[in-house]
């Protein structure tokens, strides 16, 4: 079996396993995941209700599998932007002829790196109020900087290789040199940072969910079942412990398909990895 | 030997120490601090809840039960006619910085409470005075422009107290009053300490000093309560572990009335609930009895009017009209209103919260989609109570005796009846208890038949106190936290 094999198998399943029930949700769920029964509030697991109830009486799993496409899909997006925004920043930076372009683009990434999340998101619901989306762009705009980094980091270490000096000397444009030689080059890196800010992506929508800045109120997510259920440990764990364990299984499948994908980059690209560590 | 015997003496003096030292002080949770100390030119309830009876005192007061009671009036008399109180003051009254209460620290407070450019928050209470005379130091008369049924109630408000004449400038700053306490220390964002004014004239608080801390969070107030950094939280905003909490012997549960109407208030300047129809269509789709259970666990009595269940003159129009959601959806079918969507304005509280959650829910049932818009309490205050911008809002009405808001044209429900407004005005004017009990009958039979809003439940002083710390109100017939009466028992 080749190095990394295995995690990204066991990691592989249990990620799919995980999208797959929240793609079931979208036709099935064992309940109405919005539907509220008083009386039967905080019940225990039982065949009626797997997980049990929550405060409302609404089944836990079913909200559970309803919350996991938003969950997915915000911290999806939100790194989509980033890598969007941040790669060709990145090759710019690394390949301008001018150093100042490329000076003014590290220190902007410096300027938004700065900007925790959190401060992100409170920054945009204080201008232009609550959702999803915006979740989706201060995980976004938290992504640029660091693909920007790795991307530049990358690009500087192919653009000394002689393959790309040749290409030069053939004539080919700054612009197709990072196209179609260092992008390629450097792909592995880029898909491998971008799994590790998706695992990333997936606890800050689970974070900014229990700040209450991210879905609305009566949208099922991860991290305001956590933030529902607070108060109620002592009287009812379970509530608290369905959306914990889910977090950390998530996050857990996706960092092993990262740890397996980075095991499987080739000696010289790790040490390049090496150089260009710029997630946190 | 030596050794442990040493320890055991010390354990020994230790013990005796801490049995028999008697604690001299109190930390009293509250969930919302006050924005300034100034009560007579503020809404926020949290003013009240620090300073009233505490450290302001007024002519006369509520006591726990609702009744009113004399305070710095030590009697009053009243003109046949209604409309002439002659009041005497307690003697040997001081403020906190030493100065003396007399007829003119009265007269100029309420004659600041109701000229043209008051501040107060409630110049309603003062509309009816027509002058103030002062006879001597201790003696004055208040003449009314028309009789009050009402008068001496409106005197007891938190926003009726008497202020120090030459700290006006100060109030928001400096609480100089005559009650039994007074401020020592504000550390804004944490507590306020009382400590006890030794020249106060009536009875000396057991206490010498109280402090109040301002806990927002719930789970941090829970936290508070276990590890005992509070001796007691009423009003506590977790009421879902309240049950656990008072399974330890060592805490006691107060569980009382307030006199919080809270309501799902509807915007009448909004179309379609502009129409009496739809109002009420509304109200046949929320059952009252899944919000008190779901959201405030319990705690909570139902309401069908704006008006609290302990008044003696409250009518039970909770089955009026019953909880129907057939009904609720065939109406809004009816109306051309099927799949209508809109939003309701939450404050921070959890009756808001979990309750906009539930209702969400039940108007999910009869084919509304409710779009929930959680809001701190600026932000409300702005948008919703001052701007009107909002279709529904839950919100607790918790000032006593307070259905006259009905008749306000302004108001932010946007309720406009001059039928309303005229039993209003004969309630003012009527002395007599049978006709006063059949008018407060009509009103409230009329807001419920207007279906003005959907009145929901009367809010509980649900909370917890150390089983040792006695004196506190189980009830909060105003926005108070009179804790002029509390010790320690042994």
């Amino acid at each position: 079996m080749k190095r990394g094999q295995s995690q990204i198998i066991i990691g592989g399943v249990v990620l799919g396993a995980i999208i797959l029930a929240g793609l079931l949700s979208l036709i099935w769920t064992p309940a109405d995941p919005l539907a509220m029964a008083i009386n039967q509030r905080m019940q225990m697991p039982s065949a009626g209700a797997w997980l049990g109830t929550d405060h409302f009486g609404r089944d836990i799993l079913a909200r559970l599998m309803a919350a996991t496409p938003l969950t997915l899909s915000v911290a999806f997006i939100g790194v989509s932007i980033g890598f969007i925004g941040g790669v060709p920043l990145g090759l710019t930076a690394a390949l301008t002829p001018r150093p100042l372009i490329g000076q003014i683009l590290m220190r902007g990434g410096d300027v938004f790196f700065a900007f925790p999340i959190l401060i992100m998101a409170m920054l945009i619901t204080a201008g232009f109020g609550g959702g999803a989306w915006v979740a989706i762009l201060a995980i976004g705009f938290f992504n640029i900087p660091v693909f920007l980094r790795v991307t530049r980091a990358g690009a500087l270490g192919q653009s000394h290789c002689t393959y790309i000096q040749s290409a030069r000397l053939a004539g080919k444009s700054t612009a197709r040199i990072a196209i179609e030689h260092i992008f390629p080059n450097i792909a592995p890196l880029l898909i491998l940072q971008a799994s590790i800010q998706f695992s990333l992506g997936v606890l800050a929508e689970a974070g900014l969910s229990y700040l209450g800045l991210g879905a609305s109120p009566t949208t099922p997510s991860w991290g305001r079942m956590l933030a529902d259920s607070q108060t109620l440990m002592g009287l009812a764990p379970h509530l608290a412990i369905a959306p914990g364990v889910v977090i950390v299984v998530t996050v857990l499948a996706i960092n092993l398909i990262a740890e397996g994908l980075r095991q499987r980059l080739d000696p010289r690209q790790q040490n390049l990895l090496g150089r260009g560590q710029a997630w946190r | 030997m030596k050794k442990t015997s040493l320890l055991w003496a010390v354990l020994l003096l230790l013990w005796a120490g801490s049995a028999h030292a008697v604690r001299t002080d109190a930390v009293i949770g509250l969930q919302l601090e006050p924005p300034h100390l100034d009560p007579t030119s503020a809404a926020a309830g949290a003013i009240d809840q620090v300073l009233y009876a505490n450290v302001y005192q007024g002519l006369t007061r509520f006591n726990e039960d609702g009744a009113i009671a004399p305070q710095l009036a030590k009697s009053w008399e009243i003109a046949p006619d209604g409309l002439e109180y002659t009041f005497t003051l307690q003697e040997n009254v001081h403020f906190h910085d030493g100065t003396p209460l007399d007829a003119k620290a009265v007269q100029f407070a309420l004659n600041r409470a109701r000229t043209e450019n008051s501040t107060n928050a409630q110049k309603a209470l003062f509309t009816d005075i027509e002058s103030i005379t002062i006879h001597d130091a201790l003696t004055l008369t208040i003449r009314l422009k028309q009789p009050n049924g009402q008068f001496l109630f409106n005197l007891a408000w938190g926003d009726a107290v008497i202020i120090a004449p030459h700290n006006v400038d100060d109030l928001r700053q400096k609480a100089i009053g005559t009650g039994p306490y007074q401020v020592a220390k504000w550390v804004k964002g944490d507590r306020i300490e009382l400590t006890r004014h030794h020249h106060y004239w009536g009875k000396p608080p057991a206490l010498e000093s109280v402090i109040f801390r301002f806990i927002s969070d719930a789970a941090a107030a829970r936290a508070a309560v276990q590890a005992g950094a509070v001796d007691a939280f009423p009003a506590f905003p977790a009421p879902e572990t309240l049950a656990q909490l008072a399974e330890n012997p060592a805490f006691a549960l107060i569980n009382g009335t307030t006199e919080g109407e809270t309501i799902l208030a509807i915007n009448h300047q909004r179309p379609p609930f502009d129409r009496l129809e739809i109002r009420q269509a509304l109200a046949m789709g929320i059952n009252r009895q899944d919000i008190i259970d779901g959201a405030m666990f319990g705690y909570g009595t139902p309401i069908g009017t704006h008006f609290a269940p302990h008044h003696p003159a409250y009518l039970d129009l909770t089955n009026t009209p019953p909880y129907n959601p057939e009904t609720a959806r065939k109406i809004l079918k009816q109306a051309g209103l099927d799949g209508l969507t809109l939003t309701i304005s939450l404050p921070p509280p959890s009756y808001a919260r979990r309750g906009g959650e539930i209702i969400a829910a039940q108007l999910r049932n009869i084919g509304i989609t409710a779009q929930l818009i959680p809001l701190e309490w600026a932000a409300w205050l702005e948008h919703v109570f001052r701007n009107k911008d909002y279709d529904l809002t839950i919100i607790s009405h918790t000032e006593p005796f307070d259905i006259g808001i009905y008749a306000r044209k302004d108001y932010y429900f946007g309720y406009d009846s001059p039928q309303f407004r005229a039993i209003m005005r004969n309630l003012k004017s009527a002395s007599d208890p049978q006709t006063r009990t059949r008018l407060l009958h009509q009103a409230q039979r009329h807001i419920r038949d207007d279906q003005v809003n959907v009145f929901l439940f009367q809010l509980a002083n649900a909370g917890i106190r150390n089983a040792q710390l006695m004196g506190l109100w189980q009830h909060a017939p105003t926005q108070a936290l009179d804790i002029t009466g509390i010790y320690w028992k042994n």
